[in-house]
């Protein structure tokens, strides 16, 4: 039963998405209108096939109550009552049953369009899944970086923060993993401002605080969930980001050595991220985090 | 008799330990970390049972909600409206990543198209420690469990390298989720599968009364037992399920805004529990420490009064006495005082987190009313429809009946809700 119920929901989406698609008075009216059962009336059954309900068995003579030469374009999308040959409640467009069927593939339709909204949006659990792989993925990818300097260094964070949560903006992206991830570092040293806020000041500005693991009250100095540049924050010169020449993507500013010899694991990493980042407020904070680990001054 | 020099000694015995004690701000937690008991293999149809999980009650009084109480006890209501509304999504997850269960989903109410029905009371949540009441009933009444779940959180659980998917929290997930399948291991076959039945008679009975009622008996604790089951090729049974199967889809739309909000404020919430944690022990050490430094700088004086006015000559024991007991006390307000610097740091971080959290659940909240509202007037078309088919198929006509709560909206949910304690 739970696996016909989990086909038949299947059905459900993939008719609900064929109606959406179709652009003719088969659309029903947005979600609330509880009169559409009353038009059903008039629009005549066309005979469509039904699909079989779980536990029912059969997928029976269901009379589609929808707009005539939608047939093939709704297979599926109309309950298919079973209610078996002779049923008295079926095959006539006014009784009952027609109305009764019509009237829970509206249904079917309206929250398909809900469904259909929503996946196109980009909002619900299909989106939440993508943000937590690529947190996931981010998590591993700077994991070295985190693990391996400490709070001192984990000022590298902040600015793949910024990567997030601007990706998140852009639509690209997805704030729940990577922006969310991250950006807690400048929600803690915001103290108040969002993990997104903070991500995407940390992008711009640099406004940046330590990925230290307790967020005391002395680290908060930041505030960049207020989006101003971080003046003296507990990274020194996160502000300084902005507007530093840091080229375009796939190119070193001028102040970055081309040699990488020297490099240790977290301003390697840093610099494969700033090189591969487009987004050049996220660059120029991410060159700022190579040069303070490399020791290179500022030009 | 006790002598001077005993008094003396007792009190030294007193007051030493506790200034000892007092200097010390560190504390060891104890937790226990439960793992989620996962299916080897998958379940077999028979042993699925559909989970419904009621939001939570946030464990706020109605109309305290700027209540100093709940400042003094750092409840923020806007937070624990969050909460009510994440942790039953984190535990939906956990019953599903468990592999024990059928389709599970949060559910805004009570609804009879699920087989077993949890629900939950947030008597604690501070990032430190969480207090749970939780209750599950299944579709016969029959009340699975009723307890209190508590936990002090680990630092480690906050760890960003610990598994993925795992909410700080989780160890009191799972363990409701073990306990959950602890009783469903203790049921026969049949016995889930008369609950299963009753559910879905239940149901029906929500729809269309005539049809179901006659299936299903109250034994005296109220609880449903099964007459008789329907002709497995009724008609309209297969209409109920048809409308069930809309119930379905409409948890899962619903459930698709719940989950929006779990991911939408899974980071802030972390972030806020953290530093709500840290800040949490921060100040419960430094109020114990200024308790027990007050406490020692008082007897202490006390110590001082009584040597005196027992005849004790020595002018600096009296001194020292006096003058450790006035220390004491002054530490005891300077750790007081640095005790507020934490309070205030637990209540700027929820009022932050608040004000984060507020539109989302303000959003989810009216996304949920207007799919159920709709759903409503739905059930309300498809019940009076059932009806005229009814009369029809059998001839037997059936009076209008008075308003009735939809399966998705219904009233039940009071009902489960005035079970839990």
């Amino acid at each position: 039963m739970r696996v016909h119920r989990t086909v038949y929901r299947v059905t459900l989406l993939a008719a609900a998405l064929g109606l959406a698609a179709c652009s003719n008075s088969a659309m029903q009216p947005p979600a609330g209108t509880t009169g559409s059962a009353g038009s059903s009336g008039s629009s005549g059954s066309s005979g469509s096939s039904g699909s079989g309900l779980p536990g029912g068995g059969t997928s029976g003579s269901g009379s589609s109550s929808g707009s005539s030469g939608q047939a093939s374009g709704q297979q599926g999308s109309q309950a298919g009552v079973p209610a078996g040959a002779g049923s008295p409640v079926s095959g006539s467009a006014g009784d009952p049953g027609a109305v009764f069927d019509k009237s829970l593939g509206d249904y079917d339709g309206e929250l398909g369009r809900e469904r259909e909204a929503m996946a196109k949006s980009g909002q619900g659990s299909g989106r939440a899944a993508e943000g937590r792989e690529a947190g996931d993925s981010t998590s591993v990818r700077t994991a070295g970086v985190a693990g391996s300097t400490g709070p001192d260094v984990g000022v590298s964070v902040p600015g793949m923060g910024g990567m997030g949560s601007v990706g998140g903006i852009g639509g690209i992206g997805s704030p729940g993993g990577v922006g969310g991830e991250q950006g807690g570092a400048g929600s803690r040293t915001g103290k108040g401002g969002s993990g997104g806020e903070a991500g995407q000041q940390a992008g711009g500005d640099g406004g940046v605080g330590p990925d230290g693991e307790p967020g005391t009250p002395d680290d908060t100095g930041a505030g960049s969930g207020s989006g101003a540049p971080a003046p003296d924050g507990a990274v020194g010169d996160g502000a300084a980001g902005a507007g530093a020449p840091g080229g375009t993507a796939g190119t070193l500013p001028p102040d970055i050595p081309v040699d990488s010899s020297g490099e240790d694991q977290v301003a390697r990493q840093l610099r494969e991220a700033a090189m591969a980042e487009k987004d050049p407020a996220i660059r120029d904070a991410l060159w700022d985090e190579y040069r303070k680990i490399m020791g290179i001054r500022k030009k | 008799m006790t002598t001077v020099p005993g008094i003396r000694s007792l009190l030294l015995a007193l007051v030493l330990p506790g200034v000892i004690a007092g200097c010390s701000v560190s504390r060891t937690i104890d937790y226990e970390e439960t793992d989620l008991v996962r299916a080897a293999g998958e379940l077999p149809d028979t042993e699925r049972l559909d989970v419904g999980i009621i939001l939570f009650d946030a464990g706020v009084e109605a109309g305290s909600e700027t209540d100093e109480k709940n400042e003094k006890k750092f409840i923020f209501p806007e937070v624990r409206q969050a909460e009510a509304r994440y942790m039953p999504y984190q535990l939906k997850t956990t019953l599903e990543a468990s592999g024990q269960w059928g389709s599970v989903w949060v559910v805004p109410e009570r609804s009879d198209a699920v087989d077993l029905t949890v629900w939950g009371r947030i008597d604690q949540s501070d990032g430190l420690d969480v207090v749970l009441r939780v209750g599950a009933w299944d579709a016969t009444g029959r009340e699975w469990l009723n307890k209190k779940y508590a936990t002090t959180v680990p630092e480690k659980a906050y760890s960003k390298y610990r598994e993925a998917g795992q909410d700080p929290y989780q160890s009191l997930y799972n363990e409701i989720a073990n306990d959950l399948l602890k009783f469903r291991k203790g049921l026969s076959g049949k016995e889930l599968a008369t609950v299963r039945n009753i559910a879905e008679l239940r149901y029906g009975a929500t729809l269309l009364p005539a049809a179901f009622v006659e299936t299903l008996e109250q034994d005296k604790s109220g609880n449903y037992r099964l007459k008789r089951l329907p002709a497995a090729d009724d008609p309209m049974v297969a209409r109920m399920r048809a409308v069930r199967e809309r119930e379905y889809a409409l948890a899962d739309t619903l459930n698709e805004y719940y989950a929006n909000l779990y991911y939408e404020i899974g980071k802030p919430y972390e972030d806020w529990r953290k530093m709500s944690r840290e800040e949490m022990i921060r100040y419960q050490d430094l109020r114990r420490s200024a308790f027990i430094r007050g406490t020692a700088g008082a007897l202490a004086l006390l110590a001082a009064v009584l040597y005196e006015g027992g005849g004790g000559d020595n002018t600096a024991v009296t001194m020292a006495g006096i003058y450790g007991g006035f220390e004491g006390i002054k530490s005891a307000l300077e750790k007081r005082a640095e005790s507020n610097v934490s309070r205030d740091a637990i209540k700027e971080a929820g009022a932050g987190f608040s004000a984060e959290a507020e539109p989302l659940v303000v959003e989810v909240e009216g996304q949920t009313r207007r799919l159920t509202g709709t759903a409503e007037a739905r059930y309300q078309e498809w019940r009076r429809l059932l009806r005229e088919i009814y009369r029809a198929e059998t001839g037997i006509p059936l009076p209008e009946p008075p308003a009735a709560p939809s399966p998705a909206a219904g009233t039940p949910a009071q009902e489960s809700a005035a079970a839990v304690p």
